[in-house]
């Protein structure tokens, strides 16, 4: 179980390390990904396999979460791949969430290939129970 | 498109992407390529078969074959892997990590390959690792490349 941090900007310094590094082209997939819809809080499980804490990228812009995942793995010199080849492959996931969630209680972890999101409810969405006087 | 394609090598031992929906998936969103809202849907609506083939990533070096299967939310205790006559199965079930009790679904990953020959099955070693399953199977010594010098 790792912790990430939540960026609000998107990182500029990612962009230039996978320039510098790359004959590599990355490719984009859309991940499998579930939410679950509970009282306080929506979580996100989106499945990232082969990609670690370190490859995970998740920025909030204008009510879009923006989640990019990339694999670490790089082809060992002397190994040809016979079906698809990995290499450069990123997960990426734009999920529009608007006003409803407490963009600063977002929190991310991952864990075995899959990515957990837990994005907190607005304060305006949690139902609320009014007693009766 | 992938089909229309020249044979690779190895296309007739191994097989290709376990995985049909795929590509299929990949043009989906190419064509309905906006934002999915969270509040809408969840992103398995093309998948409410829980029997999956794991997608296979498979590699070749001198000394092995690698294949590299995408398992992501498993424990390696819960992976399921027999090597034996040439076939290579594997078996794994996956708890999805719903916390919502009505919603929590079994995930089963199910598949056999039939290996090349020249392989030496009893040193085949696998790890798990980010939820990728890695398999190396090495070859036997007579299917190794050999370079043959010239008197």
């Amino acid at each position: 179980m790792t912790l990430l941090n939540i960026l609000n900007k998107k990182p500029t310094t990612d962009v230039a390390a996978s320039d510098s590094a790359s004959e590599v082209q990355e490719r984009f997939v859309r991940p499998r990904y579930r939410i679950v819809d509970t009282e306080d809080v929506y979580t996100i499980d989106v499945d990232v396999p082969g990609v670690s804490k370190a490859g995970v990228d998740i920025t909030l812009e204008d009510g879009v979460l923006e989640i990019q995942a990339r694999r670490s793995w790089q082809t060992p010199e002397g190994w040809s791949s016979f079906n698809r080849d990995e290499a450069g492959l990123v997960y990426r996931l734009r999920l529009a969430i608007g006003d409803g969630i407490n963009d600063e209680g977002i929190k991310a972890e991952v864990e075995d290939g899959v990515l957990q999101l837990t994005l907190p409810k607005a304060e305006a969405l949690k139902p609320r129970k009014i007693s009766v006087n | 498109m992938k089909y229309l394609s020249p044979l690779t090598r190895r296309s007739g031992l191994v097989p290709f992407s376990a995985d049909p929906f795929q590509d299929f998936e990949k043009e989906f969103e190419k064509l309905f390529g906006g934002w999915p809202s969270l509040f809408e849907h969840d992103g398995s609506f093309f998948t409410a078969d829980n029997r999956r083939s794991a997608v296979a990533n498979w590699y070749e070096n001198d000394e092995a074959y690698v294949a590299r299967f995408e398992l992501p939310g498993l424990k390696s205790k819960d992976i399921d892997l027999e090597l034996k006559d040439g076939t290579l199965s594997l078996k794994a079930e996956r708890k999805t990590r719903n916390k919502k009790e009505k919603s929590e679904a079994t995930v089963s990953y199910s598949q056999s390959i039939s290996l090349p020959d020249g392989v030496n099955e009893a040193d085949a070693s696998a790890s798990y690792e980010d939820g990728i399953l890695s398999v190396t199977i090495p070859k036997a010594e007579k299917a190794k490349p050999r370079r043959i010098a010239i008197k």
